[in-house]
């Protein structure tokens, strides 16, 4: 089949330069056309695209090779260039370190023969089903009697027919039953499943709809979206404080054991929240684009970290959907793929406006929420809004009730507010015991400076006497949790402001923890433009309502400014007045749905604050923030009340302010009233607050606009940038959301969506992907080894509905899946063509649930709260300082729980896992490494996790089987899957006589081994058989049989 | 001087490369499956992922290096950049000509005002050298004649985490690998009885910035790159020691037979997998019996307790780390990191950076002192620093004698020292008031290529090919800084 001919016409092509001969040998073993896709692409993309690529600011001399115009342009200089012998001329340059193999040069001097055709990349093609193919050795044969009927394996089979491979004999049984339960739960199938699987008590069919049915497939589902969905319980930076995320986590576990169609789960996933009228659940299943890593670390830039969270999103989106490394074209033009770095910014636009805030707090999760309140809190949360809403109608000014007392009633011609608490005429400070003090009128406490001495407010002629003028550096300090009023609490405010300057800019005042406590609390701001803005928060600025003004506040003058909240609970009850006008405003959020004076700690359930939970302050709010300067203050009142608009107009009420001011002050049994509205306030309050909530997305009332980053730095914004999505056009009528994106992603001729899961699941099944960078599906990602296959599959995944157990179905009952994994390595070293079962070892998480499985010590129990097993004495407090910094093991049912629900500690993760290659679930993975270190075997015979395990199973085995070989057989089948061989069992036998020797001579080594672990050892049995025993259970542990799935 | 190690590795000793290692790994199964628990490629060609040729590009200078990272920011300005100028500037105000728009943290950025502060210290002249030492420092003086102090460091991120994570991984994000895995990467281990890159932690008190253990980890390389935390107490490496009941002899048993297993299992299924099953059994079992030794510090001489300070015998304090470092670099462990925490002074800073120089000036001292006399210090390298510098204005009210200072990137100073380090120089310079680098600027990059330099990488070709990426410790950028080689 080799054919002289083309080297010809390739010499005249390559003139310019002889061709070498080992460049010659690789022509002659080319096939007669070159493919642009799969021979050509993957070499100019990896050694042309640098410089002559997609990214323009790299390109060099303005030569592309990634369209086929560049192409057309440049290809007559192709030959001459890649084989010349100057430095100078030869490409790629030697300073690129970059370099062409013979068989590189040969493939693209075949390819400019051809006339340098392009293609599109093959994955940006919207998949068509093939026909599937009948062998061609079996075309003549009695029609398809001994080929295969699933058309998994008949593709599979004309590839290996190409090459000249025969697939492997039919695996043993019980090998096939142990690949489909580690494939499909995780678990080990039980070693009376084995045995009667043996003996053909079921069909395959059967046992893998049963496995479908088990709660143990979620979890085993779980586990690999977790590590995709980036998935931790704590917040991962440095501080990195916990999270309670594992709401989602079990939601993800319950979605897979419903079977959701995959584009309901993911489409809920991405904007579950901009569903119309969304459930808790579909709320809930946005907490996926909230698993980044977040920052707790003081002093931060908090664009430049909100700027990563949204950057996280894209990068995750672009991996786990698109098979695209999307975050390469953050700083640039991607390299290799056609993204833009507009692109990349008009994707990042879709996940940019999230109500959130850059460093999130220590204490209350981070906002956005959504309180996780059950059925039994809803209906009693029903209850007390029904009982809310009645008693708000009777305290209502309006209401008839009313009408008798307020028509005797004799206004006076000024109302004079009521309620008074504080009163700080802010007429000089009095130095007492080193402290600037400052009186307060309306009780026997002071206030007092709190700061810089330098910077001592001046003290200059006021609104009533004399006023202080802050100058930085320094506030006003209330005193000791004076004025901590909850959400149920009406209050007011009242201060007289003169701007000075411009400058007199930020916090005005405030009750708050600052961001380490989400802003908690109460405050009033001047923004840069003068507006005023106000709010109440729990964790601000999505779990809080805030409202700016219209007007503006300008400089020069004083200001009364007067802000009443009537516990409402809602935006409408603040208000905000400036000299006795009440003002217009603008609803920032209004979505306070906890307390404004404490969160509770949803692991502990205690009440707390981060440190200070912040006294009610002038001039300050948060040590982030610059204190306010350049502005005088006089006259500073807190009332208990809301103040009603005639006590605060400071002129003849109308009749309705007359009414207002009459009902809440002297309405007969209106205190009664209003005491029992508060205090059911107060419960829906303590419980929403005592709900544990978790991190989901929702969008800010005004988007944020998005521009792209110069270099993806937070602070070099250039152009504006709409929605947009890379590679495909967006559909017309789909809104440029996040749900419009779902739409996108979704449409049935995506090329890329369904290819990219469906390959995940094979690389579930049979360990490597089709595509075997499943992470990316680019030029510079490995081509698919079956394209045809990979587009059948897609295409049927779609066609079926995105339903996951009919793909994994299909791939399990296939006889390439039930092979032997025994065969001619040589032929297929890597095992690309499938001619036999894949060889894999077992994950971390495997590992140690197929311990605790055989043990009999794993407990079944589906989600929850995550667990702490045993760990090394010391592992957190070693790095930890603040959060998080003791690790105390838990006892009992929770030291046996599925290990993905082992607490995951992103600074420190637990270190069993990582040993064995779990990612740090820092970032979107989608493929784990495989490897084989000495740690591994340290884990295996001695965490005490693995140590109890085997002495369990060890006593076990001397409890029910009194024949040494009845044991070693049942060890076995509980770690292996499968009976032993006679040199397994002899091995085995012959350790048991040595160790119960050993046992023999030295009790107390028995029953120390027996001690181990915190499960209660059988004081029935003879400690040096027991401990004997549980010695060949660590040994079939550490057997290559129990730890690889063959 | 000879190395005590328990079992050394004789047909390894004399490999100095590691192609040499691989020619000779490809000659025996067992040695392939030996080379894969170590971190090698299995085959010369070696994986299409991995930099081709792995390395060394060129004859090293260093063969190891012991990296005393200095967590939280130590302030040059009281310890190696000596600012006359800043002492009579004392109070006034930062000028901004002199700040030129540097971002500031969100702890000092509310300040109204920026008072320079000099340092509370004096500094003293080292007339060997020349070069300024603050009293602080009087044992890193007395090896002043080893040192390369690099006055003009400089960096990008202005918090702790981007800005270690920045210093050991060569990039801000999380998921790089950390510099130990890829010396681990790029040279694979000369001991195949302890890790090719040791961690070791300290701190001078509870409460400083926390550390996180992804600075020793491998990112996208292999998992055999990952840093090997060796921590002080019964179970140095973790889960090292038997369990309570199995002595030495049980456990060799339960090995025999175990491998009497894995080669039947061999025989059966034709895997090499099989191979490394095998060692990597063994190598743990040789492990179990390293490690100990080479934490084990009850066979040190008093003199050498002298020379580190008596802290030195308190397990996990900073000199007793340094002295370990010692040990593994005898053993021939390839990185060795040190992580001290403590070094966070944004507040009485006076008091303070006492403490933390009174516990690292000693020790960091006589471990070179130690490995010039054993003949270690031709070919290890030593660096000493942290990963940002310190304001030169106070952070919080400036005091006559008490202040703080606030992160600062602009520039810093580290030392280092040993193997093909130009000794007794002093590197670079910044303006009066230690706010800017004045000359000879060496950004992170450089650093990091300069070190690869010295281990015999060309740092733009110890690259790993990752989603498609070839990535590498220095990003994109990175030169070698000449004036810091001998």
């Amino acid at each position: 089949m080799k054919r002289a001919a083309p080297i010809v016409l390739l010499l005249l092509v390559a003139c310019a330069a002889p061709v070498p001969e080992d460049v010659s040998r690789e022509i002659a073993l080319l096939p007669e056309r070159v493919d642009f896709n799969f021979h050509v692409k993957p070499v100019l993309s990896d050694r042309c695209f640098k410089c002559h690529g997609p990214d323009a600011n790299t390109r060099v001399e303005d030569i592309r090779f990634d369209t086929p115009r560049g192409i057309r342009a440049s290809r007559k200089h192709i030959a001459r260039r890649i084989l010349a012998e100057d430095p100078e001329v030869r490409m790629p340059p030697p300073e690129s370190n970059l370099t062409l193999s013979a068989r590189d040069k040969a493939v693209l001097l075949r390819w400019v023969d051809q006339g340098a055709p392009y293609a599109d990349h093959w994955a940006h093609e919207t998949p068509v089903r093939p026909v599937v193919p009948v062998p061609a050795r079996a075309a003549g044969l009695s029609a398809g009697s001994e080929w295969p009927a699933q058309p998994i394996d008949r593709f599979l089979r004309a590839a290996q027919e190409q090459r000249g491979l025969e697939p492997a004999p039919p695996a043993a049984p019980e090998t096939w039953l142990r690949r489909v339960h580690f494939v499909l739960t995780g678990l080990p199938p039980s070693p009376s499943a084995v045995e009667s699987f043996m003996a053909g008590e079921e069909t395959r069919e059967e046992v893998v709809d049963a496995l479908f049915a088990s709660p143990a497939y979620g979890e085993r589902m779980a586990v690999d979206w977790l590590d995709l969905a980036r998935y931790a319980d704590s917040h991962g930076y440095q501080d990195d404080g916990w999270r309670n995320m594992w709401p989602w986590r079990d939601w993800v576990i319950s979605a897979f054991n419903r079977n959701m169609p995959y584009d309901q789960f993911v489409t809920w996933q991405l904007a579950g929240d901009l569903l119309p009228e969304p459930t808790r659940e579909q709320l809930l299943a946005t907490g996926f684009n909230r698993n980044h890593l977040q920052s707790q670390e003081g002093g931060i830039v908090l664009e430049e970290y909100r700027v990563d969270y949204v950057a996280d999103r894209t990068n995750t989106f672009g991996k786990a959907f698109l098979g695209l490394t999307a975050e390469c074209a953050r700083c640039h033009d991607h390299k290799y793929d056609p993204m833009s770095q507009e692109e990349y910014f008009g994707l990042f636009a879709f996940f940019n406006s999230v109500n959130e805030v850059g460093n999130i707090p220590y204490a209350g999760e981070a906002s956005p929420t959504v309180v996780l309140t059950d059925s039994l809190t809803e209906a009693e949360l029903a209850g007390l809004r029904e009982e809310i809403a009645e008693l708000e109608g009777l305290v209502d000014p309006s209401h008839a009730r009313w009408d008798l007392g307020f028509s005797r009633w004799d206004a006076p011609g000024r109302l004079e507010p009521v309620g008074l608490i504080g009163h700080f005429p802010l007429d000089g400070f009095e130095l007492v015991d080193d402290i600037y003090r400052l009186e307060d009128r309306a009780s026997d406490e002071t206030a007092y400076f709190w700061g810089d001495t330098d910077k001592l407010p001046h003290v200059v002629a006021g609104v009533v006497d004399s006023a202080l003028v802050l100058r930085g550096d320094g506030w006003l300090d209330t005193g000791n949790q004076r004025f901590r009023f909850d959400w149920q609490d009406p209050f007011s405010i009242e201060v007289q402001v003169k701007r000075l300057s411009h400058n007199a800019i930020g916090p005005l005042m405030g009750k708050s923890g600052g961001l380490m406590n989400g802003n908690r609390g109460y405050m009033m701001y001047i923004d840069p433009d003068g507006r005023l803005r106000a709010g109440l928060f729990h964790v601000a600025p999505d779990n809080g309502l805030e409202v700016v003004s219209r007007d503006t506040v300008g400089t020069g003058d004083w200001e009364r400014i007067t802000m009443t909240w009537d516990g409402s609970g809602t935006a409408d009850g603040l208000r905000l007045y400036r000299n006795g006008l009440l003002m217009e405003t603008d609803v920032l959020v209004d979505r306070l749905e906890q307390s404004i004076a404490y969160t509770v700690d949803p692991f502990t359930q205690d009440s707390t604050n981060w440190g200070d939970p912040g006294n009610l302050r002038l001039g300050f709010t948060e040590t982030n923030q610059p204190m306010l300067k350049e502005a005088a203050l006089d006259e500073f009142r807190v009332w208990d009340r809301a103040l009603t608009a005639g006590e605060i107009s400071g002129h003849p009420p109308s009749a309705e302010e007359a009414r207002a001011f009459f009902v809440t002050v002297y309405g007969e049994d209106y205190p009664e009233l209003h005491a029992r509205l508060t205090a059911l306030r107060a419960r829906k309050n303590r419980l929403l607050t005592h709900t544990p909530s978790t991190m989901v997305m929702r969008e800010r009332n005004a988007p944020r606009q998005t521009h792209l980053l110069n270099r993806g730095a937070y602070d070099e914004p250039r152009q504006r940038v709409e929605h947009a999505t890379p590679l495909v056009p967006y559909p017309d009528d789909a809104p440029r959301n996040r749900l419009g994106l779902a739409e996108w992603l979704f449409q049935p001729d995506h090329p890329l969506t369904a290819r990219v899961a469906v390959n995940r699941l094979w690389q579930q099944v049979f360990g490597i992907g089709l595509v075997s960078t499943s992470d990316n599906f680019g030029s510079q990602g490995a081509l698919p080894s079956h394209p045809e296959l990979l587009d059948w599959l897609a295409v049927e995944f779609q066609e079926s509905g995105w339903d996951i157990q009919h793909m994994l179905r299909l791939m399990l009952l296939s006889e390439t899946f039930a092979q032997s994994s025994l065969g001619d390595t040589a032929e297929d070293s890597d095992n690309t063509w499938l001619a036999r079962a894949p060889v894999r070892r077992l994950s971390a998480e495997m590992m140690r649930d197929q311990a605790l499985a055989a043990s009999g010590l794993l407990v079944r129990d589906i989600g929850g709260p995550p667990v702490r097993p045993y760990q090394p004495e010391g592992l957190w407090a070693q790095l930890a300082t603040r959060n998080a910094v003791r690790y105390e093991a838990d006892s009992g049912e929770k030291l046996y729980r599925r290990s993905l629900y082992t607490i995951w500690k992103r600074t420190v993760p637990p270190p069993m896992m990582l040993t064995f290659d779990a990612t740090e679930r820092n970032l979107c993975t989608v493929q784990r490494q495989s490897t084989s270190t000495p740690l591994q075997a340290l884990v295996l015979m001695n965490d005490p996790q693995f140590v109890e395990a085997a002495r369990v199973l060890g006593e076990k085995l001397v409890r029910e089987y009194d024949e040494p070989i009845a044991r070693v057989r049942h060890g076995f089948l509980a770690l292996t899957g499968r009976p032993p061989s006679t040199e397994e069992q002899d091995a085995l036998l012959t350790l048991a006589t040595e160790q119960a020797a050993a046992y023999a001579r030295s009790p107390r080594d028995a029953r120390a081994l027996l001690e181990v672990g915190e499960y209660p050892r059988d004081r029935s049995l003879r400690p040096s058989e027991a401990a004997t025993w549980a010695v060949v259970a660590s040994t079939i542990m550490n057997f290559d049989g129990a730890t690889t799935l063959r | 001087m000879k190395c005590d190690c328990d079992h050394p590795l004789e047909d390894l000793k004399f490999l100095s490369t590691r192609r040499h290692f691989l020619s000779r790994a490809s000659m025996g199964v067992g040695a392939m499956a030996l080379a894969k628990l170590l971190g090698l490629p299995t085959t010369v060609s070696a994986s299409p992922r991995m930099a081709d040729p792995l390395g060394p590009h060129f004859v090293p200078k260093a063969r190891r290096v012991i990296y005393l990272f200095q967590s939280g920011g130590p302030s040059h300005l009281e310890l190696f950049d000596y600012k006359p100028r800043l002492r009579e500037l004392n109070g006034q105000e930062l000028p901004d000509s002199v700040r030129r728009g540097q971002r500031l943290t969100g702890m000092s950025a509310h300040q109204s005002s920026l008072p320079m502060a000099g340092s509370h210290y004096d500094f003293v002249q080292d007339p060997r050298t020349g070069g300024w030492f603050s009293e602080l420092m009087p044992h890193t003086m007395s090896i002043a004649d080893e040192l390369c102090v690099v006055r003009s460091m400089h960096t990008e991120a202005i918090n702790h985490d981007p800005a270690i994570t920045f210093f050991q991984t060569g990039s801000q994000q999380t998921g790089r690998p950390s510099i130990g895995s890829w010396i681990s990467y790029g040279l694979g281990s000369e001991n195949k009885d302890l890790p090719a890159f040791c961690v070791l932690l300290s701190r001078t008190r509870d409460g400083d910035q926390p550390l996180y253990s992804r600075l020793w980890g491998n990112g996208f390389l292999a998992s055999q790159h990952q840093g090997v935390q060796f921590r002080s107490g019964a179970d140095p490496v973790l889960y090292l020691n038997d369990p309570d009941g199995m002595d030495r002899t049980m456990r060799r048993k339960m090995l025999d037979a175990l491998r009497e297993m894995h080669l039947a299992e061999h025989a059966r299924v034709m895997d090499q997998e099989l191979d490394t099953r095998i060692a990597q059994y063994e190598m743990a079992y040789r492990m179990q019996a390293s490690v100990p030794g080479a934490m084990d510090l009850s066979g040190e001489p008093d003199e050498v307790f002298e020379l580190y300070g008596e802290r030195a015998r308190t397990p996990g304090t900073f000199a007793a780390n340094c002295l370990l470092a010692r040990r593994l670099a005898e053993r021939d462990v390839r990185f060795i990191q040190l992580y001290h925490q403590g070094w966070d002074q944004h507040g009485n800073l006076p008091n303070d950076i006492k403490l933390m120089a009174d516990d690292t000036d000693q020790p960091s001292a006589a471990l070179v002192k130690d490995l010039k006399r054993r003949g270690l210090l031709d070919d290890t390298l030593v660096i000493w620093g942290g990963e940002f510098g310190r304001t030169s204005y106070s952070q919080g009210k400036l005091r006559p004698d008490n202040y703080g200072r606030d992160h600062h990137p602009r520039c810093f100073s580290i030392w280092m020292a040993g193997a093909g380090v130009a000794a007794g120089t002093v590197y670079g310079s910044t303006d009066d008031f230690g706010y800017n680098v004045a000359s000879d600027p060496v950004h992170v990059h450089d650093f990091q290529a300069t070190m690869l330099h010295l281990l015999g990488f060309d740092h733009e070709r110890l690259t790993y090919l990752h989603q498609g990426r070839r990535f590498r410790l220095t990003d994109v950028h990175g030169e070698v800084v000449k004036g810091l080689l001998a």
